[in-house]
């Protein structure tokens, strides 16, 4: 099985009637056997980018590769692909088996060779039993697995899967999560994984792609991404809870944000005035009274091995009720505030993030 | 609160209800059976008033049709014949063009798509009747008035927009991933259509040859204007036992029945399909 990479050079594309592009000049480069997740929210072009690779979608300006062969102008049946979709699409009128074996019996593959393969694939996957059934007789876990199996049979040079999780529920997602990465390990075939929820993304790829508006913002290890996101979105992005982003000004000593002052060396942030500042909820501790600044605990959520207080920077309290509020700070699930205690909260060194604000450039 | 579901209501509102609707249908099914008692009613009291309800039955109206027929030399048996070749030479004719059709249709990458539909949906509204003038014109220009292709081709032209439409709804409810992914999979356009929207579509290209058949069987305008004998078709065949002398009601209540019996036999077999058929696309 020859196996390769995958190239997006300055790849776009357009749609009719629309001004904007979908996918803006995506340059991204996928090694062999990498396993990358595009991720970011709806409309980000996650999806077209997943669809311009397998031949789905045209490419309007750019180029795709896969491997050594330029791929932009091939129909899909030419680009030795398989791709798994967020419905499954699995064909209705065929059984478990003859939906796995339906690429090889259009590449007028040999009867046997399709059986021992469908075969093969149903054992790794759990379907032995279900080899003969309709799809509409399975659940939704085993057509998920159909799925995955109607791809793997091929031995394809990428795997393509279109959010391929969303339409399980939660405890299943979580167990086939794992099964997919390890499988993708054990195959060692180049994977292309879309997905909207950046969990997903962190714990199954080896880089993460994330993108906003058509634009790739960052592409890195899921670690990178984590402590040392490259732009303001990113940062607000991966994580959960959400980092910590507040707006402020640069001032004497440190970053102005409301009644409070973040210390900040001056070299940090350049020229920059308006700056947004960022940090973690695990990056807080809780100080003395003469630390960091000073914040109002509106609500302790215990999670058994965290809990997470809901705090806003003193003095605006009453603005937490429309605005939400500002701080998410993760303390010992033993020691925990209570709601309206003010508590002062100092920033772990090294581990705040600052943006310029009106660019969202990462600063630091 | 007062019950708001359909068919509700007290118990008694019911009863009356359904008694009405008894009624209704009597009244809506008395004059064909009337029609099958009096075609196999003896000759002679057929035209009886008030009407005899007690008699011995005969299929001597029956076998005298087969053998001859109304006005014209040809016989019933003929017409039946006829009748049936053009029933499936347009059902065939109009599927033919309403499948691919269709699939073009339903195709995104075809921009005007749903004004088109719209519009072919549209012609259905047509009065056909307009059409026999023209229609009875070119066919004599071309010398073929009283062949099948002169009723063939009008025929699958009115009914391909009900076709179109039926069978487009059918296509566009077949999620457009799985298209895709047959594509993916390495099928070509022509694997596409054969191995995985055909077999999708099979129910709702039932439903299209259903519909086309029962307006082609049926039709009579088209056939009484553009076929002599050769090509005519049975339901022309029913008018002419009226006649200068008087209304033959033996035959022709015979011929009534054997028009309607392979199309009410069909309708009861296949009614769930035909329902559904006409509500296509109504509900998403």
């Amino acid at each position: 099985m020859t196996m390769a990479g995958v190239r997006f050079d300055r790849a776009s594309r357009i749609y009719p009637k629309s001004d904007r592009p979908a996918v803006d000049q995506l340059d991204l480069d996928i090694g062999d056997g990498e396993f990358l997740v595009l991720v970011g929210p709806s409309g980000c072009g996650k999806s077209t980018s997943l669809r311009m690779l397998a031949g789905l979608e045209e490419v309007d300006d750019g180029a795709v590769f896969i491997g050594d062969r330029d791929v932009t102008a091939l129909p899909p049946k030419d680009r030795d692909i398989a791709m798994v979709f967020q419905n499954y699409a699995l064909y209705p009128h065929m059984s478990v088996g003859e939906n796995m074996g339906f690429a090889l019996k259009i590449a007028g593959m040999d009867k046997r060779e399709i059986r021992e393969r469908v075969r093969d694939a149903a054992t790794i996957l759990d379907l032995e039993p279900y080899l003969d059934r309709k799809p509409k007789q399975l659940s939704g876990g085993q057509r998920q697995r159909v799925a995955m199996g109607r791809a793997i049979v091929r031995k394809p040079q990428v795997f393509l899967m279109d959010e391929p999780l969303s339409n399980l529920d939660a405890k299943l997602r979580v167990s086939t999560r794992t099964q997919i990465a390890s499988l993708q390990k054990r195959l060692g075939v180049t994977t292309v994984y879309v997905t909207h929820d950046q969990v997903e993304a962190m714990t199954m790829g080896d880089r993460v792609a994330v993108l906003k508006d058509g634009v790739l913002q960052q592409c890195d290890t899921p670690r990178v991404l984590y402590d040392r996101p490259g732009n303001a979105f990113v940062a607000g992005f991966i994580g959960s809870p959400a980092m910590n982003l507040a707006e402020g000004r640069v001032a004497d000593g440190g970053i102005q944000i409301g009644p409070a002052t973040i210390p900040v060396a001056r070299q940090d942030v350049g020229d920059s005035v308006e700056v947004t500042v960022g940090f973690r909820p695990e990056s807080l501790e809780l100080g003395g009274p003469d630390d960091g600044f000073a914040a109002v605990v509106a609500v302790v959520e215990e999670l058994g091995s965290d809990a997470y207080v809901y705090a806003s920077f003193a003095g605006r309290e009453s603005a937490a009720i429309t605005q939400g509020h500002d701080l998410v700070v993760r303390v010992d699930p033993r020691q925990t505030p209570r709601p309206g205690d003010t508590v002062h909260l100092r920033v772990r060194a090294g581990e705040l993030h600052l943006f310029d604000t009106a660019t969202g450039a990462r600063l630091n | 609160m007062a019950t708001l579901s359909i068919g509700g209501g007290s118990t008694v509102s019911r009863v009356i209800g359904r008694a009405l609707l008894w009624l209704w249908l009597l009244a809506g099914l008395f004059p064909l059976l009337f029609m099958v008692l009096t075609s196999i009613k003896p000759e002679g009291i057929a035209r009886d008033i008030p009407p005899k309800w007690l008699f011995t039955p005969t299929l001597e109206h029956y076998s005298q049709l087969l053998q001859s027929g109304g006005g014209t030399s040809v016989t019933f048996s003929r017409l039946l014949f006829n009748s049936a070749a053009v029933t499936l030479g347009s059902t065939l004719l109009t599927l033919a063009v309403a499948v691919p059709g269709a699939y073009a249709l339903a195709m995104r990458s075809f921009r005007s798509r749903k004004a088109l539909s719209s519009w072919i949906l549209s012609t259905y509204m047509f009065p056909p009747i307009v059409a026999v003038i023209p229609v009875f014109i070119i066919a004599g220009d071309l010398g073929v008035i009283d062949t099948y292709p002169v009723l063939i081709i009008p025929y699958a032209a009115f009914n391909l927009p009900i076709a179109i439409w039926i069978l487009r709804s059918s296509v566009l409810q077949i999620p457009y991933e799985i298209q895709e992914a047959a594509l993916v999979d390495g099928a070509s356009r022509w694997q596409l259509l054969s191995r995985i929207i055909w077999p999708l579509l099979i129910p709702a290209v039932a439903t299209a040859a259903i519909l086309c058949a029962i307006l082609s069987w049926n039709e009579f305008l088209f056939a009484l204007s553009l076929t002599r004998s050769a090509a005519k078709t049975a339901p022309v065949g029913v008018q002419e036992f009226t006649g200068m002398y008087g209304t033959q009601w033996g035959p022709l209540s015979a011929a009534g029945t054997m028009i309607i019996a392979p199309i009410l036999v069909m309708t009861l077999i296949l009614r769930r399909r035909i329902v559904s058929g006409l509500t296509f696309g109504a509900v998403k």
